[in-house]
């Protein structure tokens, strides 16, 4: 015979047992379950089996390796970017714990090639404006192969240039479409009036 | 030998090596070589200032540069500049001295010593070539 009150309720044991009753029908639920043993017994067998499944379950939880399962999750897991010089701060850190040889190597080169470079930068700026000159060309020395039957004549202007001629010795004064050389001539011009055995000569 | 160690091997190296290159001075000098004639024809603007020095002695009206070369003198490094007449110059540093640079000009049958002068040229006659002269002028490259 069927219990038209049980056929109601059933529907209702489950999600009663899983607590996903509102309060009122949970209330309604416990007044039917104290007055029928059959609804009790079944709910009471529900109870039972998710007794036994969480217990399985957390038989075979236990044989699973959840560090490893942790790692994995976080290692997939963005990390929060931190601000660069906090970014910065650890990178250095790191490099000075765990590098400091070669860091140490790299910045001992850095300072010997700034030791170096600078003074050597600062040699050659200075050098090169003013060059390896003085205020004028200044001949020293002429000097003319034995054998030549030439003569130097050198003339030194009043911009400081310098001019070397070399002139036949029997040539006089002259030269290729030349004029004849002033003695008193302005423009510094001398000549070398060697022996022709003795050709080399300082200014 | 530890990675560290030969690094600083290595900086140590560099440190003795490079002051010696950097006392290698080199002194540069511009070496032209001019064709000169008294017989008509053309003077380049460039070379103006060499008719005028020149003029004293002789008026060239024909004035043409032939080469340009950038002579880098080093002790013991003399460096050589051929001219068309067959003839090659060779210019060597003689000394330097309180900044100032001597030089050694070999052009047959001449030699000169002479002291550099900032702006200044050396005119050096360098024999015959094609109906007029050959000129050899070193000055300080600019």
């Amino acid at each position: 015979m069927k219990n038209p009150a049980r056929e109601k309720f059933l529907p209702l044991l489950s999600p009663y047992v899983d607590g996903e009753l509102s309060p009122e029908e949970r209330q309604q639920v416990e007044q039917h379950l104290a007055h029928n043993e059959d609804s009790a017994a079944q709910v009471a067998d529900f109870r039972a089996g998710d007794a036994l499944m969480r217990h399985a379950l957390e038989m075979q939880g236990d044989d699973v390796d959840w560090k490893a399962f942790t790692d994995g999750v976080m290692s997939q897991l963005t990390p929060e970017k931190l601000p660069l010089f906090t970014r910065l701060k650890l990178t250095l850190s790191e490099m000075f714990t765990y590098q400091r040889g070669p860091l140490i190597a790299g910045m001992v080169g850095a300072a010997a090639a700034i030791a170096v470079a600078v003074p050597v930068a600062l040699k050659l700026g200075a050098g090169l404006p003013a060059g390896y000159g003085a205020e004028r060309v200044e001949v020293q020395t002429v000097s003319i192969d034995s054998n030549a039957e030439v003569r130097p004549v050198v003339m030194e202007t009043d911009d400081g240039d310098a001019v070397i001629w070399v002139v036949e010795s029997n040539a006089g004064d002259k030269t290729d479409g030349g004029k004849k050389k002033k003695k008193d001539d302005k423009s510094g011009e001398e000549e070398l009036n060697q022996e022709p055995e003795k050709r080399q000569g300082d200014l | 030998m530890t990675q560290t160690a030969r690094a600083l091997a290595v900086a140590a190296a560099a440190l003795l090596a490079l002051p010696a290159l950097a006392d290698d001075t080199k002194v540069p000098v511009q070496a032209d070589v001019v064709y000169a004639s008294t017989a008509p024809g053309k003077v380049e603007a460039s070379l103006l200032p060499m008719q005028a020095t020149l003029a004293g002695r002789v008026k060239y009206t024909t004035l043409k540069s032939l080469s340009t070369k950038r002579l880098e003198l080093g002790t013991n490094k003399p460096a050589q500049v051929a001219l068309p007449n067959q003839k090659v110059a060779e210019v060597a540093l003689e000394s330097l001295k309180d900044d100032v640079a001597t030089v050694r000009v070999k052009l047959p049958p001449a030699e000169t010593t002479y002291k550099l002068g900032r702006g200044k040229s050396l005119y050096l006659q360098g024999g015959a070539h094609d109906g007029g002269e050959l000129w050899l002028v070193l000055s300080m490259p600019k």
